[in-house]
């Protein structure tokens, strides 16, 4: 009965949204309305990753609500999984702490107006997204995360950023036409739109011929969304015309929510179909390495922190293509076992590369804010000699930035360590080199911010910015908590690496996720060719050590 | 206790230490010292205990970690590795000390200097006793890290900042080449730690070497070895008890320390080993002995000296691949490792000692020996550092010297005979750098005597003199401590030289198994017997020193050539930001949207044609069987394909008729004949809601015409290929459309639920809309028409009692409970993204100034009106940014969503 809750996860922040609208302009209670629900939507979350990861036998760790008490494939379905679980729980502490930075950092002409209901609604899309069943709800859902994201990119911004704001609301407007259409194409082509089912039909090798292309579309749409190589263009030109906060939410959770679309769609819906995969996984490979290179080239040759930081989403997004890539690309040289293993360990680097990445990225942009708040600008050939000015600030940055780029034992590491490891594996050794060197210009646009910003003294004139206004506490704070977030993702990696397995293994077989939503009845028995061997791997998420070996 | 976390402690103690440090108030500088100290101290006592307890051989402890990630907590506490934690505890104890003397009492200094001394600390002891891969890769990182804290220590100055960034870099690069070859190791042999490696044993195939290269790169970086040296002299812009102590006696050893590692396991199963490591090691060490002599700052000059040194290693270590006798070359290479200390680090921090009451440059230090006490015993002790630099006769450094000579003869067998003599030249040549050094240092501070006035003149030619303004005047003990450290260390070197004995019984006898050459002298009567025999090593050191007292008393090779390399860094720097960067980021992202969008267009016609396989049979084959019409259908079938034919007039036309005015009205144009394709086909309500779209959009497009500006953007593409692509993007769409409503649906057995007759959700959604009765075989004209008969509904339904369970959805129309039922949740989102999108536009319309003199009270909105002051002047506001072409945004945020929640009834 519990796992009706689950709901809530839709409700709490729409409550919020709703209560905060009407607490407008008295930002006290906003903030006040806005710390409970948030506090609560953390508990829920956490309460839901307890639960499915304790989960085994018949519920298998997969909470599910049938809106309405429709039966399965006919009405809408929610769905927490473990990848689901893990998504929420990291990304209600992220909302919480940026909140946090929001209400005592941003002045009234950012924070103030609707920007509150905004905050809750998009983080509803955001939840939204991750736990539906159903590929047209998620079209509906990305519309509340896209179009609270559009509301908010003019609150507080310049003409010249709503012209920037603009080419952002364009590119989306066609990606999300395009989603809508092929959405209904699915639906022309398989007669179905809830995700478990189009999962049995693939798992059962029905899909029909005609529906490949459709299929292979969707890689545009949730392409667009998570900024990959060709598609990516709405990102840098706009996020760094956001406030700091604003860009930090969305370049915490926008990005990641494609990112975690794709592991669902490719790797979960279709990664068990020849077809689909022998089509998706090469574009999808090629596409994580320009992405990542590409990326992280664009973010050394940027002057300005916020620009660097922008850039570098689609850098990192880059590396969750090559675990999503690794997941379903056809492998040479491994037994069907090790094949397995190697999968797992790619997808699971993958969703732990998320999360570092929701933690991390989110953080560093948060210390993007505070560093524009002292210095005035964030121009890094006018900013610099931040370490004495604020000390505390320069410790939690150095943090965020090794951790982006991926030093042990700091949260990067392990996620990268994964992905290059399985890229060994399966002899992709273009991932492998790209991924390093990747990482090498990372470390160097972290240490080009550090030196500019916090070591170097203040090149040419320093320039009065009217939003001068030193760090805050509670904007302290809130990075912190994201820091020590980060480090126990560092120093407890294997406890998040071996929960994101455990999702990876749900997501690799979906059988248990078909058999939640639809019945028992309706799951296939046994997974295609070279997946058979799925039910060997006994799922404990909390004791689960295997290795790679060959 | 476990000796795991005795091991752990004793890694740990420093940076304990260090962060404790920090806790105690500014002033409390003495306090400070003492905490700093108790660091190495601590170090030292818990591996003391750990070798009373266990001996030098103790082999591997391990305590779990994270197992999945291949990180445990496994120390190899060998010959090797204790040596150099010892080394690096109590070398770092009396830097420390020096530490304090360098910066005095300086609070600020003292207070940021000692944390980071101490991470390093930790982190190089961690290098040394780690045996699992990814813990050995954390601390070597860590190392990185610290060693970047404390060469970028003058914030102020730029070029100390690139300095560190370079070195940060260099090594960071190395250390991700290590991770990767020590990923491919591990996932290749199974093996993650040095321990188990060794004791699989590895072949000689390709992906071994490819590993083994990998992390030699990284540990060639670490060691600063051509073409990667030019970090480490970059390095001299730390204080220089950073110098002293991070970048001559320890931290660049870890890659030396790495190639030991490697070597027994490696060395014989890779060809490569020998034929990559000496010429690498061997041009190194000339090479960095040659630019040396070329300098005359003296930390610049120990600084290329120690890469000199560094290559002797390396190619000692690919040396030892070569047996002799059949036993190894060499074991543990200490005597060479812990002779580099022993003069390397005194001659650093007397190079400090000496800029901080003189100079550091060679042509200001004419007679510097005869300035008075302190100077005297500062250049004494610089000088018999010097002399173990020079390999001197009486020194460890002789014998270690030796040693490597001896290692070279030996190998003679192995290496084809011009190779080897070349080898030797290297040799002697390096020998005769070295030897040419010390004759200049001795020749400048004690030979030539000039009257100068650069008396007390203080340092800040490299950025090594800082924060200690006022030290001069500093009296007490401290001072002393500029030398004394230093004068420590080097007295091991005469220890270890003239009573080899001693120095065999107290050290090497524990951790050089391997002690059998004949350089190996125990007592003044081998010496004689030696002499009275001399073999090749020994006639090389004789003649390494001829020519060195030569070369260093003649005026030539006196900063002629300048390191080529300087310019490597920035020039990487530069090519990747300023040129490659830019240059590839930016052709993609153009800036502008219709490159966006094109790219976008191409992407999607692309992805459809790789989706077949680029094979245009495909084609042929899939085209969907059954496009039948029918006859009686005929009146419906032509107006259809008239509307059609209307819509596609109206996109063609869009892109041609370029006046505003009339796109809004074709846009019109093709909306009203949607609207007319749906009622045509009843979707009443779907017809009516377009149709309301349609009339507001138009009416507000038409309105809004009046505030764009007149002229229209210029395209930035040629017309044929935007034709083409226009053509490709509506070809695709076509097909998809055509193959998805024609296609043979899979059987669906998961919809046969409910009564078990339902296949589609359109037959599930007719059954259960009104209470669960099937209003699927009703008269068509009663459902198309809306006028239903509620009575028959009611028939043979059991009980028709509101208030009890129903399982339909109690309404008439169908698309109705859909919207609110079936899919309630997709339409609660949709409501939700028009609020948001209210809350959007009251936003954007609250800055158009116009309206906010009009309808916002200031106090309200807070300060939001004041800035925007930049365009306040200018009517319509915002209204006025260039919007290129509104046809694009029409309807799809609200309209797509309704005509997609028709899908599931079709």
């Amino acid at each position: 009965m519990s796992q009706h809750l689950i709901v809530l996860f839709v409700v709490l922040p729409m409550l919020a949204g709703i209560l905060s609208l009407f607490a407008h302009g008295r930002r006290t209670l906003q903030a006040f309305i806005g710390l409970v629900f948030l506090l609560a939507n953390c508990g829920v979350a956490i309460w839901a990753l307890i639960t499915v990861c304790q989960g085994h036998g018949a519920d298998a760790g997969i909470l599910v609500s049938q809106m309405g008490n429709w039966p399965a494939p006919f009405g809408i379905t929610i769905v927490v999984d473990p990848l689901s679980a893990l998504m929420l729980g990291v990304e209600s502490v992220v909302c919480l702490a940026v909140f946090i930075y929001c209400i005592s950092q941003l002045s009234d002409r950012f924070g103030g107006g609707f920007f509150q209901p905004l905050y809750h609604l998009l983080m509803m899309g955001v939840q939204w997204s991750f736990i539906t069943g159903d590929l047209f709800n998620l079209f509906v859902a990305f519309e509340i995360m896209l179009m609270a994201s559009y509301a908010m990119f003019v609150v507080g911004t310049t003409p010249q950023q709503i012209r920037q704001a603009y080419k952002y609301v364009i590119l989306n407007l066609i990606g999300s036409t395009l989603f809508v259409t092929c959405a209904g194409l699915i639906y022309g082509q398989l007669g179905t739109l809830n995700m478990a089912d189009i999962t049995r039909i693939a798992v059962s090798g029905q899909l029909p011929v005609s529906s490949i292309p459709v299929i292979a579309m969707l890689l545009l749409v949730f392409g667009g969304k998570t900024a990959i190589f060709p598609l990516w263009y709405w990102l840098p030109d706009t996020y760094h015309t956001m406030p700091a906060a604003v860009g930090g939410l969305f370049a915490g959770l926008l990005t990641k929510v494609g990112a975690y679309v794709m592991i669902r769609v490719f790797v979960m819906m279709f990664g068990s179909s020849q077809e689909v995969s022998s089509i998706v996984a090469p574009l999808i490979i090629v596409s994580a390495i320009v992405t990542m290179f590409l990326g992280v080239l664009g973010a050394v040759s940027m002057h300005s922190v916020r620009r660097i930081l922008s850039i570098h989403i689609i850098s990192q997004v880059g590396y969750m293509l090559m675990g999503i890539g690794l997941g379903i690309a056809a492998v040479s040289g491994l037994t069907p076992t090790q094949t397995l293993i190697s999968r797992e360990m790619a997808v699971a680097g993958a969703i732990f590369f998320i999360l570092h990445n929701m933690v991390v990225k989110c953080c560093l942009f948060l210390c993007g804010g505070l560093m524009i708040d002292h210095a005035g600008s964030d121009d890094l050939e006018k900013i610099g000699g931040l370490l004495k000015r604020a000390p505390w600030l320069a410790a939690l940055f150095m943090i965020a930035a090794l951790s982006l780029a991926g030093l042990p034992p700091l949260s990067g590491f392990f996620g990268k360590w994964v992905l290059v490891k399985e890229s060994f594996n399966q002899q992709q050794y273009s991932l492998t080199g790209f991924a390093v060197a990747t990482s090498l210009l990372t470390l160097l646009s972290m240490l080009k911010i550090w030196s500019y910003g916090f070591w170097s003294p203040p090149q040419g004139k320093h320039v009065e910015h009217p939003e001068v206004r030193p760090a805050t506490a509670g904007g302290l704070f809130s990075v912190a908590l994201l820091v020590v977030f980060a480090l126990s993702m560092g120093f407890g990696a294997q406890a998040y690496m071996n929960v994101s397995r455990y999702a990876a293994q749900r997501v690799l077989d979906p059988r248990p996720y078909i058999a939640a939503v639809l019945g028992e009845q309706h799951s296939p028995p046994h997974l295609p060719a070279e997946n058979t061997v799925v039910a060997a791997a006994k799922l404990n998420p909390l004791a689960s050590n295997g290795e790679v070996r060959r | 206790m476990n000796p795991t976390w005795q091991l752990t402690l004793a890694i740990l103690a420093p940076v304990f230490c260090g962060a404790a440090g920090m806790l105690l108030p500014r002033k409390e500088v003495g306090l400070r010292v003492g905490m700093s100290v108790l660091g190495p101290v601590l170090a030292m006592w818990l591996l003391g205990l750990f070798v009373r307890d266990h001996g030098f051989e103790a082999g591997v402890f391990s305590i779990a970690w994270m197992e999945s990630l291949q990180l445990n907590l496994q120390f190899n506490a060998d010959q090797l590795g204790l040596f150099f934690a010892f080394l690096v505890s109590g070398i770092g104890l009396l830097i420390v000390l020096y530490a304090r003397a360098y910066f005095g009492p300086d609070e600020a200094s003292l207070f940021r200097f000692y944390p980071s001394l101490l991470l390093f600390m930790t982190a190089m002891l961690g290098v040394a006793l780690a045996d699992n891969f990814v813990l050995l890769l954390l601390f070597w990182e860590m190392t990185s890290i610290s060693s970047f804290l404390l060469i970028g220590w003058e914030r102020d100055d730029p070029s100390s900042v690139k300095k560190a960034m370079q070195a940060f870099i260099v090594t960071g690069a190395g250390g991700l080449a290590m991770m990767a070859g020590l990923v491919l190791m591990g996932s290749h042999t199974a093996c993650w730690s040095f321990s188990e490696l060794a004791a699989a044993g590895v072949t000689g195939d390709a992906l071994t070497t490819v590993a083994f290269l990998l992390i030699f790169a990284g540990a060639a970086a670490k060691s600063a070895q051509v073409p990667l040296h030019f970090w480490l002299p970059g390095a001299m812009a730390a204080p220089t008890p950073v110098s002293a102590y991070l970048h001559s006696a320890t931290m660049v050893k870890a890659g030396v320390y790495l190639t030991g590692r490697m070597w027994p396991i490696m060395a014989a199963a890779l060809p490569i080993w020998p034929r990559l490591i000496i010429p690498l090691g061997a041009l190194t060490m000339v090479y960095g002995a040659f630019i040396a002599l070329q300098k005359t700052d003296l930390k610049q000059i120990f600084a290329y000296t120690t890469v000199s040194q560094l290559g002797l290693l390396m190619c000692m270590y690919g040396l030892s691949a070569f047996e002799y006798h059949h036993q190894p070359n060499l074991v543990w290479d200490v005597t060479q490792i812990l002779n580099h200390a022993l003069y390397k680090a005194p001659l650093f921090i007397l190079a400090g000692a000496i800029g901080h009451v003189a100079s550091r440059e060679l042509p200001e230090l004419k007679g510097f020996f005869w300035r008075g006490g302190q100077a005297m015993i500062m250049s004494l002790v610089l000088l018999l550092a010097a002399y173990g630099l020079a390999a001197g006769p009486g020194t460890l450094s002789f014998t270690a010297k030796e040693f490597f000579f001896y290692q070279i003869y030996h190998a003679k067998e192995a290496i084809p005979s011009p190779w080897f003599w070349v080898l030797v030249s290297a040799g002697v040549a390096t020998g005769m750098f070295n030897v040419a050094i010390f004759v200049r240092l001795f020749r400048t501070l004690v030979l030539d005597r000039e009257p100068s006035g650069h008396k007390h003149g203080h340092d800040h030619a490299h950025g090594g003199g800082h924060g200690h303004g006022d030290h001069g005047h500093e009296t007490g003990i401290w001072p002393a401590f500029l030398w004394i450290p230093g004068l420590i260390i080097v007295s091991f070197q005469f220890v270890g030289g003239l009573a080899p004995g001693l120095f065999d019984h107290w050290v090497l006898h524990h951790i050089e198994p391997s002690r059998f050459y004949e350089a190996h002298l125990p007592s003044l009567l081998d010496v004689a017997a030696h002499l009275a025999h001399p073999e090749l090593p020994l006639i090389m050191s004789g003649v390494a020193i001829a020519l060195g007292v030569t070369l260093g008393l003649a005026p030539v090779l006196r900063g002629v050539f300048k390191d080529p390399f300087d310019h490597a860094y920035p020039g990487f720097y530069t090519l990747v930001t300023k040129i490659v960067g830019p240059q590839a980021f930016g052709f993609v992202q153009r800036g502008h949207l219709g490159s966006y969008i094109t790219f976008v267009a191409v992407s999607m016609v692309g992805l459809f044609f790789w989706s077949f396989g680029f094979d245009l049979t495909a084609f042929a084959r899939q085209w969907p069987e059954g496009i039948v019409f029918e006859t009686d259908q005929f009146s419906e079938l032509t107006l259809g394909v008239l509307l059609t034919v209307l819509v596609c007039l109206t996109a063609v036309l869009l892109p041609i008729v370029t006046d505003r005015a009339s796109r809004v009205l074709v846009l019109g144009t093709c909306g009203f004949a949607v609207t007319a394709v749906y009622y045509l086909y009843r979707a009443p309500d779907l017809a009516l809601t377009q149709i309301s779209i349609e009339i507001v959009s138009l009416i507000l497009f038409l309105l809004v015409l009046s505030l764009i500006p007149r002229e229209a953007p210029k395209a930035r593409m040629w017309v044929a290929p935007r034709v083409v692509l226009s053509i490709l993007v509506g070809g695709v769409m076509f097909w998809l459309t055509l193959t998805s409503s024609l296609v043979v649906r899979p059987p669906n057995p998961s919809m046969a639920v409910n009564n078990g007759t339902a296949s589609t959700l359109g037959q599930y959604f007719m059954r259960n809309s009104h209470h669960g009765i099937d209003t699927e075989h009703f008269p068509r004209e009663q459902l198309t028409s809306g006028l239903v008969d509620r009575s028959q509904f009611h028939e043979g339904d059991g009980h028709h009692d509101e208030a009890s369970l129903h399982p339909g959805g109690g309404g008439d129309n169908i698309v109705n409970v859909i919207l609110v039922d079936f899919r309630g949740f997709d339409t609660m989102g949709e409501i939700t993204v028009l609020a948001l999108a209210a809350m959007g536009v009251w936003t954007l319309l609250r800055k158009v100034p116009r309206l906010d003199d009009e309808y916002c009270s200031p106090g309200e909105y807070g300060n939001d009106a004041g800035g925007f002051g930049d365009y306040a002047g200018e009517p319509g506001g915002l209204l006025r940014v260039d919007i290129p072409d509104p046809s694009n945004s029409s309807g799809d945020g609200h309209a797509q969503p309704a005509v997609a929640n028709r899908s599931p009834q079709s």
